[in-house]
């Protein structure tokens, strides 16, 4: 059978019966030790886990047993972060805990076709779509028991209910054109650069187009830090914050439940596709995917065993996948899904390499508003206003506009739950909120604090965050203005992110063209 | 083109090596100003510069190429070859000046009972050491490069510099002993290439001293350090 995971606010309001087991199905998976592949804790730490903080967030104790070393070193720390394999990984992890929650559910008598609903919070035509369902802030079930989906440290901006703002719940990625960004970062593409190796400490650490946003902006828009305590300090983080606790809140599961339904309808519109290279499709080069299962089996997975959900062992789709009279209507229809297609055929990639044509003069702190000026190259900046008017002119053969992308390099810091927008050729003294069309992107901190460990996975290097400023650039360039320098404005989420301190290497100016 | 220039510089090698005498075998170096000058008393100075530089070719550029390309690929267009450039002359300069430390330190073990079991022994102790591991995680560090004028240059010079040294702390001790492993060099220094490539790419780690049997530690397990 396919299951449907449904939209959460359509399965029927308060405790329906999906969210009801839901709960009981956390609470069960809660009820079971730290070594068992099926519990709450074990599927938590897969995503991320770090001794002292879950110690000091009361997820373990000190004295609680973990699993033997080569079964974390198997299952653990196999989480995919600024890489490609971002979404076909957490599909696969996403779907081991569904069906460990069914096996429980089922085993506490309920619906044998229970399917994990997701959260559509950017949904402007559902009634308090940002709103974080009740369910989850309520303090009992209905039969007066504690309820599992409540979490203390789950903080948001502040405010009871927690409710999400529309700039963080915005679809830009939507339009990214292609999934990867061939060899280069810039754009990362859709689904997130190339990376060919498990973690590589030689790749460019770049969040891709979905995973940036609305995925990273909304754990640190949910997580939030502790209101009134200093953001920039780990203790103060809310679970869903960062990347190592993450999976201890329920809300992290609906919440990537939709970012997998996003995937989906990406691949729906046209000229979308899945990326061609089979580094993608049986990668990475050094370490597969595998997660435990309901049966207490193993399951190992590539790319290539995630693509179309309908497949067994996936088996499931979404209540908004279209279906047509002649049957639903299955996604990469018309490519064929097997070794064959995946050639060294010319990916779908930018064909050029980006061109730096300018920077910031060095690092950049940030605390609370923050300003950066970009000085350009003379001539690089002459190219692009070239074939930017060249294109508007609308000539017979012009050549398509160059794209121009601002690459924020090694963002560190240490509060990961910070979201700042930025900001280009803002006029002075303006309201930024009054000026969307030159809102770049908005940055979340995700992660940043383990990549900024020199010690860490990303040898201190940060995060970096690329952002697409054709549109800006095009208005500069249509107002009569040149391009010889650009200013950059970072504006915080909130008065509580306004405290929270983070630097940036450098902010580099790219251009990609047709040479 | 990374290993175009390592296999012309295998190639070179013995050629480069033919002939030469190294302190070790020399037995009147008693100090390391007296082993410098007895290896440039016996071997021709050209030769020895020509077999460190093959060797250098050989081994070095697979662990120069990433750096170079991300020089490269973060630089104004008209700036690439003189930021590389400069990261060259900041890193081949380093190598060259630990040359001479080599020849330096050769004097020093030959004198000593049993030259090739303290210097396995040192290398071993090294290898194991925290202080190595915060090298090897630092060789992953990207460091900021400006873009314009003369701060460009110096930083991609400094990133040379830097790195060359970072490389230096790793790899020479390895390098060194590998050298004398008698009739066998070239293929120990191959192998010991090899090995010190396949390390570059693994991931950072805590610095911890590696113990035998027990795992290498993980970031993950480790107590969570990082502060504001």
């Amino acid at each position: 059978m396919v299951f449907i995971r449904r939209e959460i606010r359509s399965l029927g309001p308060g405790w329906n019966p999906t969210m009801l087991w839901y709960a009981k199905g956390v609470r069960a998976l809660q009820a079971r030790p730290f070594t068992d592949k099926t519990g709450w804790l074990f599927l938590a730490a897969m995503h991320g886990f770090q001794p002292t903080v879950w110690q000091t967030f009361g997820a373990i104790t000190a004295t609680t047993p973990l699993p033997p070393a080569a079964v974390r070193g198997r299952f653990w720390d196999q989480c995919q972060h600024q890489s490609w394999y971002f979404l076909p990984w957490h599909r696969g992890y996403l779907f081991a805990f569904e069906q460990i929650v069914r096996a429980a559910i089922v085993g506490l008598g309920g619906p044998a076709d229970w399917a994990l609903p997701y959260w559509n919070y950017s949904n402007p035509a559902i009634a308090n779509a940002r709103q974080l369902p009740p369910v989850f802030a309520a303090a009992t079930l209905p039969d007066g028991t504690a309820n599992p989906l409540l979490v203390s440290r789950r903080y948001g901006r502040g405010t009871v209910p927690i409710v999400l703002s529309n700039a963080n719940v915005a679809l830009t990625a939507m339009a990214d054109s292609h999934f990867t960004g061939g060899d280069s970062d810039i754009p990362p593409g859709f689904g997130g650069p190339v990376t060919t190796f498990h973690h590589g400490p030689e790749s460019e650490t770049t969040n891709g187009g979905l995973e940036s946003q609305p995925h990273n902006v909304i754990h640190g828009a949910i997580g939030g830090s502790r209101p009134g305590a200093d953001p920039n300090q780990w203790q103060s983080a809310g679970l869903m914050s960062m990347p190592i606790t993450a999976g201890l809140d329920p809300i992290f599961w609906l919440h990537h439940c939709n970012i997998d339904r996003l995937w989906t309808q990406w691949l729906l519109m046209r000229g979308h596709g899945n990326t061609l290279d089979p580094r993608w499709a049986r990668g990475p080069a050094d370490r597969g995917f595998v997660m435990p299962l309901a049966n207490g089996t193993e399951w190992a997975f590539n790319s290539i065993d995630v693509i179309r959900t309908t497949k067994a062992p996936l088996s499931y789709r979404y209540d908004d996948q279209p279906v047509t009279s002649a049957g639903l209507v299955d996604l990469d229809e018309g490519v064929e899904i097997g070794d064959e297609a995946f050639q060294e055929a010319a990916m779908t990639a930018p064909p050029a390499s980006p061109e730096l044509i300018g920077a910031s003069s060095g690092r950049i702190e940030v605390s609370g508003d923050g300003q950066a000026a970009l000085a350009i190259d003379a001539d690089g900046g002459e190219r692009v206003m070239r074939s930017m008017a060249a294109a508007a002119s609308l000539t017979e053969g012009a050549a398509p506009s160059d794209r121009v992308y601002l690459k924020l390099e090694g963002i560190k810091g240490t509060g990961d739950a910070t979201i700042y927008h930025v900001y280009v050729d803002l006029p002075p003294d303006a309201i930024p909120a009054q000026h969307p069309e030159r809102l770049a992107g908005t940055v979340s901190l995700f992660g940043v604090s383990a990549a900024s460990d020199p010690d860490g996975p990303n040898a201190g290097n940060g995060v970096n965050q690329v952002l697409d400023i054709t549109d800006i650039v095009s208005g500069l360039g249509l107002r009569g203005d040149s391009l010889n320098n650009l200013a950059v404005r970072f504006v915080p989420d909130s008065a509580q992110d306004a405290r929270a301190t983070f630097s940036v290497d450098r902010i580099g100016v790219f251009r990609l063209g047709a040479d | 083109m990374a290993l175009v220039l390592s296999l012309a510089g295998w190639l070179a090698l013995p050629l480069a090596m033919h002939g030469l005498m190294l302190p070790a075998i020399c037995t009147s170096a008693w100090s390391a100003a007296q082993g410098l000058d007895s290896a440039f008393t016996v071997n021709a100075p050209g030769q020895l510069v020509a077999a460190w530089t093959a060797m250098l070719l050989a081994m070095l550029p697979p662990m120069v190429a990433v750096p170079i390309m991300r020089l490269w690929d973060n630089a104004l267009r008209r700036n690439r070859r003189l930021l590389v450039a400069a990261f060259v002359l900041g890193y081949g300069g380093v190598w060259l000046a630990a040359g001479l430390l080599a020849l330096a330190l050769s004097g020093m073990v030959a004198q000593t009972a049993s030259p090739a079991v303290i210097g396995a022994a040192l290398t071993a102790l090294w290898h194991c050491s925290p202080a190595r591991q915060r090298v090897l995680n630092a060789c992953h560090r990207r460091p900021l490069i400006r873009v314009f004028g003369r701060e460009a240059v110096a930083d991609a010079l400094r990133h040379g510099l830097r790195s060359g040294s970072l490389c230096v702390a790793a790899c020479l001790p390895l390098m060194l002993l590998s050298a004398r492993a008698g009739a066998a060099h070239l293929a120990a220094m191959a192998l010991a290439g090899l090995w010190l490539a396949v390390e570059r790419q693994l991931p950072p780690r805590p610095p911890r001293w590696l113990v035998p049997r027990r795992p290498a530690p993980r970031w993950e397990s480790a107590p969570y350090a990082l502060s504001a």
